[in-house]
Protein backbone atom coordinates (compact mmCIF):
# COMPACT_ATOMS: atom_id res chain seq x y z
CA UNK A 1 0.00 0.00 0.00
CA UNK A 2 2.05 2.78 -1.43
CA UNK A 3 0.04 6.02 0.08
CA UNK A 4 -1.21 4.23 3.68
CA UNK A 5 -0.86 6.52 6.23
CA UNK A 6 0.00 3.35 8.57
CA UNK A 7 1.18 0.50 7.76
CA UNK A 8 2.05 -2.84 9.93
CA UNK A 9 4.01 -5.16 7.76
CA UNK A 10 4.81 -8.88 9.52
CA UNK A 11 4.99 -7.20 13.23
CA UNK A 12 5.60 -9.57 15.67
CA UNK A 13 5.07 -8.25 19.45
CA UNK A 14 6.05 -9.91 23.00
CA UNK A 15 5.15 -9.05 26.81
CA UNK A 16 7.59 -10.49 28.26
CA UNK A 17 8.27 -14.35 27.63
CA UNK A 18 4.54 -14.13 25.79
CA UNK A 19 4.81 -14.20 22.07
CA UNK A 20 1.30 -11.68 21.40
CA UNK A 21 1.08 -11.06 18.21
CA UNK A 22 2.57 -13.25 15.44
CA UNK A 23 2.39 -11.34 12.11
CA UNK A 24 0.41 -8.51 12.00
CA UNK A 25 -0.30 -6.97 8.43
CA UNK A 26 -2.47 -4.23 8.37
CA UNK A 27 -2.93 -0.58 7.10
CA UNK A 28 -5.12 2.54 7.20
CA UNK A 29 -5.70 4.76 4.35
CA UNK A 30 -5.93 8.83 4.98
CA UNK A 31 -9.55 9.14 5.80
CA UNK A 32 -10.16 5.79 6.49
CA UNK A 33 -11.79 4.71 9.75
CA UNK A 34 -10.91 0.85 10.37
CA UNK A 35 -11.43 -1.39 13.23
CA UNK A 36 -9.83 -3.94 15.09
CA UNK A 37 -12.14 -6.58 16.26
CA UNK A 38 -12.00 -9.62 17.76
CA UNK A 39 -11.98 -11.71 21.25
CA UNK A 40 -10.86 -10.53 24.33
CA UNK A 41 -6.86 -11.77 24.17
CA UNK A 42 -6.56 -11.76 20.43
CA UNK A 43 -3.85 -9.06 20.23
CA UNK A 44 -6.01 -6.13 19.14
CA UNK A 45 -4.77 -3.29 21.93
CA UNK A 46 -1.53 -5.04 21.64
CA UNK A 47 -1.35 -4.35 17.81
CA UNK A 48 -2.18 -0.64 18.15
CA UNK A 49 0.17 -0.45 21.49
CA UNK A 50 2.71 -1.61 18.83
CA UNK A 51 2.14 1.44 16.21
CA UNK A 52 2.64 3.78 19.44
CA UNK A 53 5.55 2.65 20.37
CA UNK A 54 4.16 0.75 23.77
CA UNK A 55 5.36 -2.82 23.73
CA UNK A 56 8.65 -3.74 25.54
CA UNK A 57 9.72 -5.53 22.81
CA UNK A 58 8.18 -5.46 18.68
CA UNK A 59 9.81 -6.42 15.25
CA UNK A 60 8.46 -6.35 11.56
CA UNK A 61 7.67 -2.60 10.08
CA UNK A 62 5.74 -0.39 10.82
CA UNK A 63 5.62 2.65 8.33
CA UNK A 64 3.68 5.72 9.68
CA UNK A 65 3.15 8.79 7.15
CA UNK A 66 6.33 6.70 4.68
CA UNK A 67 8.59 6.76 8.08
CA UNK A 68 9.52 3.80 9.72
CA UNK A 69 9.01 3.83 12.95
CA UNK A 70 10.04 0.56 14.51
CA UNK A 71 12.52 1.64 17.39
CA UNK A 72 11.57 5.19 17.15
CA UNK A 73 10.51 6.49 21.30
CA UNK A 74 6.90 6.99 21.96
CA UNK A 75 7.15 10.48 21.92
CA UNK A 76 8.77 10.83 18.19
CA UNK A 77 5.97 8.62 17.20
CA UNK A 78 3.78 11.46 18.46
CA UNK A 79 6.16 14.35 17.16
CA UNK A 80 5.33 12.32 13.69
CA UNK A 81 1.89 12.82 14.11
CA UNK A 82 0.00 9.58 16.12
CA UNK A 83 -2.10 10.06 18.48
CA UNK A 84 -3.56 7.59 21.24
CA UNK A 85 -6.56 7.69 23.43
CA UNK A 86 -5.40 4.64 25.89
CA UNK A 87 -8.20 1.90 27.27
CA UNK A 88 -7.92 3.05 31.08
CA UNK A 89 -6.61 5.75 33.05
CA UNK A 90 -7.38 8.00 30.27
CA UNK A 91 -7.29 11.10 32.41
CA UNK A 92 -4.65 12.25 35.02
CA UNK A 93 -6.49 12.79 38.50
CA UNK A 94 -5.41 15.22 40.85
CA UNK A 95 -5.57 18.08 37.34
CA UNK A 96 -8.19 20.17 36.15
CA UNK A 97 -10.46 19.28 33.25
CA UNK A 98 -8.63 22.59 31.33
CA UNK A 99 -5.09 21.02 32.69
CA UNK A 100 -5.76 17.88 30.89
CA UNK A 101 -6.49 19.63 28.08
CA UNK A 102 -3.21 21.64 28.27
CA UNK A 103 -1.23 17.96 28.42
CA UNK A 104 -2.29 17.51 24.90
CA UNK A 105 -0.51 20.76 23.53
CA UNK A 106 2.97 20.00 26.16
CA UNK A 107 4.42 18.66 23.00
CA UNK A 108 3.79 21.20 20.50
CA UNK A 109 5.23 24.18 22.39
CA UNK A 110 2.82 26.90 21.47
CA UNK A 111 2.25 30.04 23.44
CA UNK A 112 -0.25 30.71 25.99
CA UNK A 113 -2.27 32.39 23.38
CA UNK A 114 -2.24 30.13 20.93
CA UNK A 115 -3.22 27.18 23.55
CA UNK A 116 -5.94 28.71 24.57
CA UNK A 117 -6.90 29.22 21.47
CA UNK A 118 -6.73 25.53 20.43
CA UNK A 119 -8.33 24.70 23.87
CA UNK A 120 -11.52 26.60 22.94
CA UNK A 121 -11.73 25.70 19.12
CA UNK A 122 -11.58 21.75 20.59
CA UNK A 123 -14.03 22.85 23.13
CA UNK A 124 -16.47 23.77 20.76
CA UNK A 125 -16.68 20.14 19.54
CA UNK A 126 -17.20 19.16 22.96
CA UNK A 127 -19.48 20.95 24.66
CA UNK A 128 -20.31 19.19 27.85
CA UNK A 129 -16.15 19.59 29.09
CA UNK A 130 -16.19 23.50 27.91
CA UNK A 131 -18.86 23.65 30.80
CA UNK A 132 -16.63 21.99 33.37
CA UNK A 133 -13.19 23.42 32.64
CA UNK A 134 -12.01 24.14 36.21
CA UNK A 135 -13.67 20.57 37.86
CA UNK A 136 -11.17 18.07 38.72
CA UNK A 137 -10.99 15.94 36.15
CA UNK A 138 -11.67 12.73 37.89
CA UNK A 139 -14.77 13.43 39.60
CA UNK A 140 -16.92 13.76 35.84
CA UNK A 141 -18.04 10.73 34.52
CA UNK A 142 -16.62 7.69 32.63
CA UNK A 143 -18.11 8.71 29.13
CA UNK A 144 -17.12 12.20 30.03
CA UNK A 145 -13.55 11.39 30.81
CA UNK A 146 -13.40 9.70 27.46
CA UNK A 147 -14.45 12.63 25.95
CA UNK A 148 -11.95 14.45 27.36
CA UNK A 149 -8.98 12.07 26.74
CA UNK A 150 -10.55 11.99 22.82
CA UNK A 151 -10.29 16.20 22.88
CA UNK A 152 -7.08 15.94 24.80
CA UNK A 153 -5.53 13.65 21.76
CA UNK A 154 -7.18 16.11 18.85
CA UNK A 155 -5.46 19.42 20.48
CA UNK A 156 -1.95 18.81 19.08
CA UNK A 157 -3.66 18.14 15.61
CA UNK A 158 -2.50 14.59 14.82
CA UNK A 159 -2.53 12.96 11.45
CA UNK A 160 -4.07 9.79 13.07
CA UNK A 161 -5.55 8.84 15.96
CA UNK A 162 -5.52 5.15 18.04
CA UNK A 163 -8.41 4.41 19.57
CA UNK A 164 -8.45 1.70 22.26
CA UNK A 165 -11.92 0.59 23.63
CA UNK A 166 -13.31 4.00 23.16
CA UNK A 167 -16.90 2.95 24.00
CA UNK A 168 -15.99 0.49 27.07
CA UNK A 169 -17.78 1.31 30.73
CA UNK A 170 -19.83 4.42 29.00
CA UNK A 171 -23.48 5.09 29.10
CA UNK A 172 -25.07 4.23 25.93
CA UNK A 173 -26.62 7.84 25.19
CA UNK A 174 -22.86 8.49 25.43
CA UNK A 175 -21.85 5.43 22.96
CA UNK A 176 -24.15 7.25 20.35
CA UNK A 177 -22.38 10.59 20.91
CA UNK A 178 -18.91 9.57 20.53
CA UNK A 179 -19.72 7.18 17.58
CA UNK A 180 -21.62 10.46 15.53
CA UNK A 181 -18.12 12.24 16.74
CA UNK A 182 -16.21 9.81 15.47
CA UNK A 183 -17.95 10.18 11.32
CA UNK A 184 -17.56 14.08 12.10
CA UNK A 185 -13.78 13.49 12.76
CA UNK A 186 -13.74 11.47 9.38
CA UNK A 187 -15.86 13.70 7.48
CA UNK A 188 -13.07 16.39 8.82
CA UNK A 189 -10.42 14.37 7.15
CA UNK A 190 -8.88 12.62 9.98
CA UNK A 191 -8.06 8.91 10.37
CA UNK A 192 -8.73 6.56 13.18
CA UNK A 193 -8.04 3.33 13.93
CA UNK A 194 -10.61 1.71 16.41
CA UNK A 195 -10.32 -1.14 18.88
CA UNK A 196 -13.42 -2.50 19.54
CA UNK A 197 -15.78 -4.82 22.13
CA UNK A 198 -18.62 -3.34 20.69
CA UNK A 199 -18.58 -5.22 17.02
CA UNK A 200 -21.61 -3.76 15.85
CA UNK A 201 -20.76 -0.36 16.72
CA UNK A 202 -17.21 -0.31 15.18
CA UNK A 203 -18.84 -1.86 11.98
CA UNK A 204 -21.34 0.34 11.92
CA UNK A 205 -18.79 3.71 11.68
CA UNK A 206 -15.90 1.92 10.24
CA UNK A 207 -14.89 1.97 6.41
CA UNK A 208 -13.05 -1.51 7.07
CA UNK A 209 -12.23 -3.69 9.25
CA UNK A 210 -9.99 -6.46 10.28
CA UNK A 211 -10.40 -9.47 12.50
CA UNK A 212 -7.95 -11.17 15.18
CA UNK A 213 -7.34 -14.57 16.81
CA UNK A 214 -4.37 -15.11 18.50
CA UNK A 215 -2.49 -12.50 17.68
CA UNK A 216 -3.43 -12.98 13.78
CA UNK A 217 -5.54 -11.30 11.05
CA UNK A 218 -7.92 -14.05 10.17
CA UNK A 219 -10.88 -12.26 7.93
CA UNK A 220 -10.28 -8.66 6.33
CA UNK A 221 -13.10 -6.50 4.67
CA UNK A 222 -15.01 -3.72 3.95
CA UNK A 223 -17.42 -3.43 7.48
CA UNK A 224 -20.49 -3.65 5.58
CA UNK A 225 -19.69 -6.92 4.06
CA UNK A 226 -18.92 -7.67 7.73
CA UNK A 227 -22.17 -6.31 8.91
CA UNK A 228 -23.54 -8.77 6.31
CA UNK A 229 -21.64 -12.07 7.25
CA UNK A 230 -23.24 -13.11 11.15
CA UNK A 231 -21.40 -15.88 10.71
CA UNK A 232 -17.86 -14.16 10.84
CA UNK A 233 -19.11 -11.97 14.07
CA UNK A 234 -20.54 -15.22 15.58
CA UNK A 235 -17.25 -16.99 15.16
CA UNK A 236 -14.26 -14.83 16.13
CA UNK A 237 -16.21 -12.21 18.09
CA UNK A 238 -18.84 -13.49 20.50
CA UNK A 239 -17.16 -13.76 24.25
CA UNK B 1 11.26 26.95 82.20
CA UNK B 2 11.26 30.47 81.18
CA UNK B 3 9.71 31.14 77.91
CA UNK B 4 12.33 32.71 75.60
CA UNK B 5 13.95 29.82 76.07
CA UNK B 6 11.56 27.49 74.71
CA UNK B 7 10.89 30.09 71.99
CA UNK B 8 14.62 30.09 70.99
CA UNK B 9 14.35 26.35 71.09
CA UNK B 10 11.26 26.80 68.89
CA UNK B 11 12.74 28.87 66.13
CA UNK B 12 15.62 26.42 66.67
CA UNK B 13 13.39 23.56 65.73
CA UNK B 14 12.27 25.89 62.26
CA UNK B 15 15.06 26.03 61.05
CA UNK B 16 16.02 22.65 61.44
CA UNK B 17 13.02 21.64 59.88
CA UNK B 18 13.84 24.24 56.74
CA UNK B 19 16.56 22.07 56.29
CA UNK B 20 14.52 18.50 56.33
CA UNK B 21 12.32 20.34 54.11
CA UNK B 22 14.46 21.11 51.65
CA UNK B 23 15.56 17.29 51.59
CA UNK B 24 12.25 15.61 51.84
CA UNK B 25 11.12 17.47 48.70
CA UNK B 26 14.05 16.54 47.00
CA UNK B 27 13.31 12.68 47.98
CA UNK B 28 9.67 13.62 47.24
CA UNK B 29 10.39 14.37 43.83
CA UNK B 30 12.66 11.97 42.94
CA UNK B 31 10.14 9.33 44.42
CA UNK B 32 7.34 10.65 42.53
CA UNK B 33 8.57 11.08 39.11
CA UNK B 34 11.13 8.08 39.01
CA UNK B 35 9.76 6.16 41.71
CA UNK B 36 13.29 5.61 43.21
CA UNK B 37 13.73 5.45 47.15
CA UNK B 38 16.79 7.34 46.50
CA UNK B 39 19.27 6.16 49.33
CA UNK B 40 21.83 8.39 48.24
CA UNK B 41 20.44 11.94 49.31
CA UNK B 42 21.81 12.20 52.65
CA UNK B 43 25.24 11.41 50.88
CA UNK B 44 24.37 14.39 47.97
CA UNK B 45 23.41 16.85 51.39
CA UNK B 46 27.00 16.15 52.19
CA UNK B 47 28.40 16.32 49.32
CA UNK B 48 26.56 20.14 49.30
CA UNK B 49 28.06 20.92 52.56
CA UNK B 50 31.71 19.79 50.66
CA UNK B 51 31.66 21.56 47.70
CA UNK B 52 30.32 24.80 49.42
CA UNK B 53 33.34 24.38 51.43
CA UNK B 54 35.34 24.08 48.58
CA UNK B 55 33.73 26.74 46.60
CA UNK B 56 33.65 29.23 49.63
CA UNK B 57 37.72 29.00 50.26
CA UNK B 58 38.27 29.62 46.73
CA UNK B 59 36.25 32.79 46.15
CA UNK B 60 35.69 34.11 49.90
CA UNK B 61 32.54 34.26 49.59
CA UNK B 62 29.28 32.68 51.02
CA UNK B 63 27.11 34.02 48.70
CA UNK B 64 28.59 32.59 44.95
CA UNK B 65 28.66 29.34 47.40
CA UNK B 66 25.26 29.25 47.74
CA UNK B 67 24.56 30.43 44.25
CA UNK B 68 26.82 27.50 42.73
CA UNK B 69 26.77 24.53 45.06
CA UNK B 70 23.12 23.55 44.15
CA UNK B 71 23.93 23.68 40.16
CA UNK B 72 26.82 21.65 40.61
CA UNK B 73 25.96 18.95 42.89
CA UNK B 74 22.71 19.31 40.50
CA UNK B 75 25.20 19.17 37.34
CA UNK B 76 26.47 15.84 39.44
CA UNK B 77 23.02 14.24 40.22
CA UNK B 78 22.11 14.67 36.47
CA UNK B 79 25.28 12.67 35.23
CA UNK B 80 24.16 10.10 38.00
CA UNK B 81 20.50 9.41 36.92
CA UNK B 82 22.07 9.31 33.20
CA UNK B 83 25.20 6.62 33.57
CA UNK B 84 24.19 4.76 36.82
CA UNK B 85 20.29 4.90 37.49
CA UNK B 86 18.86 5.00 34.34
CA UNK B 87 19.96 1.57 32.85
CA UNK B 88 18.20 0.47 35.44
CA UNK B 89 14.35 1.35 35.26
CA UNK B 90 12.49 -1.58 34.32
CA UNK B 91 14.21 -3.52 36.43
CA UNK B 92 11.94 -2.90 39.36
CA UNK B 93 11.94 -0.63 42.53
CA UNK B 94 14.89 -2.96 44.27
CA UNK B 95 17.78 -2.39 41.23
CA UNK B 96 17.96 1.65 41.90
CA UNK B 97 17.26 1.15 45.59
CA UNK B 98 20.23 -1.10 46.16
CA UNK B 99 22.23 1.37 43.29
CA UNK B 100 21.93 4.20 45.87
CA UNK B 101 22.21 2.71 48.66
CA UNK B 102 26.07 1.73 47.55
CA UNK B 103 26.51 5.05 45.63
CA UNK B 104 25.65 7.00 48.87
CA UNK B 105 28.99 4.41 50.98
CA UNK B 106 31.12 5.06 47.94
CA UNK B 107 30.31 8.70 47.74
CA UNK B 108 31.08 8.92 51.98
CA UNK B 109 34.59 7.11 51.62
CA UNK B 110 35.09 8.76 48.89
CA UNK B 111 35.13 12.15 50.93
CA UNK B 112 36.89 10.76 53.65
CA UNK B 113 39.84 10.12 50.77
CA UNK B 114 39.90 13.42 50.26
CA UNK B 115 39.18 15.58 53.00
CA UNK B 116 39.48 12.92 56.47
CA UNK B 117 37.55 11.41 58.57
CA UNK B 118 37.48 14.94 60.71
CA UNK B 119 34.74 17.09 60.55
CA UNK B 120 35.64 20.40 58.77
CA UNK B 121 34.56 23.99 60.35
CA UNK B 122 32.50 25.90 58.18
CA UNK B 123 32.13 29.24 59.68
CA UNK B 124 29.10 31.47 59.84
CA UNK B 125 29.22 34.27 57.02
CA UNK B 126 29.89 37.53 58.31
CA UNK B 127 26.65 39.07 57.19
CA UNK B 128 24.65 36.80 59.28
CA UNK B 129 27.02 36.10 62.30
CA UNK B 130 25.21 38.45 64.80
CA UNK B 131 21.91 37.80 66.21
CA UNK B 132 18.77 39.64 66.77
CA UNK B 133 17.42 40.87 69.61
CA UNK B 134 13.80 40.03 69.57
CA UNK B 135 12.96 41.79 72.58
CA UNK B 136 11.17 39.48 75.17
CA UNK B 137 11.23 36.72 72.87
CA UNK B 138 15.23 36.79 73.91
CA UNK B 139 18.21 36.90 70.94
CA UNK B 140 17.91 34.59 68.30
CA UNK B 141 20.82 34.10 65.96
CA UNK B 142 20.64 35.87 62.60
CA UNK B 143 21.94 32.91 60.36
CA UNK B 144 19.15 30.70 61.62
CA UNK B 145 16.17 33.49 60.62
CA UNK B 146 18.46 33.58 56.85
CA UNK B 147 17.70 29.86 56.57
CA UNK B 148 14.09 29.95 57.40
CA UNK B 149 13.23 32.86 55.34
CA UNK B 150 15.70 31.23 52.29
CA UNK B 151 14.02 28.04 52.68
CA UNK B 152 10.21 29.95 52.32
CA UNK B 153 11.58 31.56 49.32
CA UNK B 154 12.86 28.18 48.04
CA UNK B 155 9.19 27.11 48.30
CA UNK B 156 7.72 29.86 46.88
CA UNK B 157 9.79 29.50 43.81
CA UNK B 158 9.01 25.82 43.98
CA UNK B 159 5.40 25.96 44.24
CA UNK B 160 5.19 28.63 41.15
CA UNK B 161 7.19 26.26 38.84
CA UNK B 162 5.23 23.48 39.92
CA UNK B 163 1.68 25.08 39.74
CA UNK B 164 1.84 27.53 36.78
CA UNK B 165 4.64 26.43 34.26
CA UNK B 166 4.75 24.20 31.76
CA UNK B 167 7.32 22.40 33.24
CA UNK B 168 5.26 21.61 36.82
CA UNK B 169 1.88 20.68 35.19
CA UNK B 170 4.61 18.09 33.25
CA UNK B 171 5.80 17.04 36.69
CA UNK B 172 2.30 17.13 37.94
CA UNK B 173 0.74 14.74 35.57
CA UNK B 174 4.11 12.53 35.05
CA UNK B 175 4.06 11.95 39.02
CA UNK B 176 0.16 10.39 38.80
CA UNK B 177 1.07 8.65 34.89
CA UNK B 178 4.65 8.87 32.85
CA UNK B 179 2.78 6.99 30.27
CA UNK B 180 0.32 9.43 29.24
CA UNK B 181 3.02 11.82 29.54
CA UNK B 182 4.81 9.90 26.82
CA UNK B 183 1.91 9.42 24.31
CA UNK B 184 1.26 13.01 24.64
CA UNK B 185 4.73 13.56 22.88
CA UNK B 186 7.32 14.06 26.21
CA UNK B 187 10.01 12.89 26.49
CA UNK B 188 9.83 11.31 29.83
CA UNK B 189 13.32 10.36 30.17
CA UNK B 190 14.54 13.60 29.90
CA UNK B 191 12.06 14.80 32.61
CA UNK B 192 13.26 12.26 34.95
CA UNK B 193 16.81 13.53 34.42
CA UNK B 194 15.82 17.00 35.05
CA UNK B 195 13.87 15.89 38.43
CA UNK B 196 16.69 13.87 39.47
CA UNK B 197 19.10 17.36 39.06
CA UNK B 198 16.83 19.06 40.38
CA UNK B 199 16.03 16.59 43.97
CA UNK B 200 19.86 16.35 44.16
CA UNK B 201 20.68 20.07 43.91
CA UNK B 202 18.14 20.83 46.34
CA UNK B 203 19.61 17.89 48.91
CA UNK B 204 23.41 19.87 48.60
CA UNK B 205 21.21 23.43 49.30
CA UNK B 206 20.02 21.88 52.40
CA UNK B 207 23.64 20.54 52.97
CA UNK B 208 25.22 23.83 52.59
CA UNK B 209 22.69 25.69 54.73
CA UNK B 210 23.07 23.68 57.45
CA UNK B 211 26.83 23.09 57.62
CA UNK B 212 27.37 26.20 59.81
CA UNK B 213 24.30 25.00 61.99
CA UNK B 214 25.37 21.43 62.31
CA UNK B 215 28.52 19.84 62.02
CA UNK B 216 30.56 19.06 58.71
CA UNK B 217 31.66 15.59 58.25
CA UNK B 218 31.45 12.82 55.63
CA UNK B 219 28.31 10.91 57.97
CA UNK B 220 26.86 14.05 58.35
CA UNK B 221 24.15 12.94 55.72
CA UNK B 222 23.04 9.57 57.36
CA UNK B 223 21.54 10.84 60.46
CA UNK B 224 19.71 13.53 58.05
CA UNK B 225 18.77 10.80 55.66
CA UNK B 226 16.52 9.22 57.57
CA UNK B 227 14.81 12.66 59.06
CA UNK B 228 14.15 13.16 55.71
CA UNK B 229 12.59 10.13 55.36
CA UNK B 230 10.28 10.51 58.22
CA UNK B 231 9.61 14.08 57.18
CA UNK B 232 8.23 12.42 53.78
CA UNK B 233 6.27 10.05 55.69
CA UNK B 234 4.77 12.24 57.71
CA UNK B 235 4.22 15.21 54.87
CA UNK B 236 2.87 12.18 52.30
CA UNK B 237 4.84 11.59 49.42
CA UNK B 238 4.74 14.19 46.73
CA UNK B 239 2.88 16.82 48.45
CA UNK B 240 5.46 20.34 48.35
CA UNK B 241 2.67 21.64 51.16
CA UNK B 242 3.04 18.61 53.25
CA UNK B 243 6.71 18.27 52.66
CA UNK B 244 7.14 21.71 54.33
CA UNK B 245 4.59 21.26 57.39
CA UNK B 246 6.25 17.86 58.55
CA UNK B 247 9.59 19.77 58.24
CA UNK B 248 8.76 22.38 60.43
CA UNK B 249 6.75 19.78 62.46
CA UNK B 250 9.60 17.31 63.28
CA UNK B 251 11.91 20.27 63.31
CA UNK B 252 10.40 21.93 65.97
CA UNK B 253 9.26 18.39 67.77
CA UNK B 254 13.21 17.24 67.81
CA UNK B 255 13.84 20.78 68.90
CA UNK B 256 11.33 20.82 71.70
CA UNK B 257 12.02 16.98 73.01
CA UNK B 258 15.63 17.91 73.21
CA UNK B 259 14.90 20.91 75.37
CA UNK B 260 12.86 18.35 78.29
CA UNK B 261 14.93 15.15 77.55
CA UNK B 262 17.88 15.12 75.10
CA UNK B 263 17.95 11.57 75.05
CA UNK B 264 14.22 11.38 73.68
CA UNK B 265 14.99 13.83 70.90
CA UNK B 266 16.09 11.18 68.07
CA UNK B 267 12.82 8.61 69.35
CA UNK B 268 10.30 12.02 69.47
CA UNK B 269 10.49 12.27 65.39
CA UNK B 270 9.61 8.17 64.82
CA UNK B 271 6.73 8.72 67.63
CA UNK B 272 4.98 11.95 65.94
CA UNK B 273 5.90 9.65 62.65
CA UNK B 274 4.01 6.10 64.21
CA UNK B 275 1.17 8.49 65.14
CA UNK B 276 0.44 10.14 62.15
CA UNK B 277 0.65 6.83 60.28
CA UNK B 278 -1.92 5.28 62.65
CA UNK B 279 -4.46 8.21 61.75
CA UNK B 280 -3.33 8.87 58.49
CA UNK B 281 -1.06 6.18 56.63
CA UNK B 282 -1.14 8.36 53.16
CA UNK B 283 0.67 10.86 55.47
CA UNK B 284 -0.48 14.17 56.12
CA UNK B 285 -1.27 15.41 52.60
CA UNK B 286 -0.48 12.11 50.31
CA UNK B 287 -2.82 11.10 48.14
CA UNK B 288 -4.65 7.91 49.30
CA UNK B 289 -4.10 5.95 45.86
CA UNK B 290 -0.39 5.39 46.80
CA UNK B 291 -0.81 4.61 50.10
CA UNK B 292 -2.24 1.31 48.30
Amino acid sequence: MADALLELRAVHGWYGPAHVLQGIDLHVMPGEIVALVGRNGAGKTTSICAAMGLLPRSAGSIRFDGVEMIGKPVHARFAAGLGYVPEERRIVAGLTVRENLRLGMLAVRAGAAAERRAIDEVAARFPRLAERFGQQAATMSGGEQQMLAIARALLSRPKMILLDEPSEGIMPALVDEMAQLFVDLRADGMTLLLVEQNVELALEISDRAYVLDQGMIVHEGTSADFLADPEIRERYCSV
Amino acid sequence: MELDLILAQLFTGVALGAVFVLMSVGLSVIFGMLGIVNFAHGAFYMIGAYVGIFVLTLTGSFWIALALTPILVGVFGLFVERILVRPLYGRGPDYPLLLTFGLAYALVELVRVVFGSDGVPFDTPELLAGGFDLGDLGYYPAYRLFVIAFTVLILLVLWVVIERTRFGLIVRAGARDPRILSVLGIDVARVWLLAFGIGTGLAALAGLLAAPMRSVNPEMGVAVLVEAFVVTVIGGMGSLLGGAIAGMAVGIVVSLTSLWMPQMATMSMFALMTLVLIIRPQGLFGRDDLAR
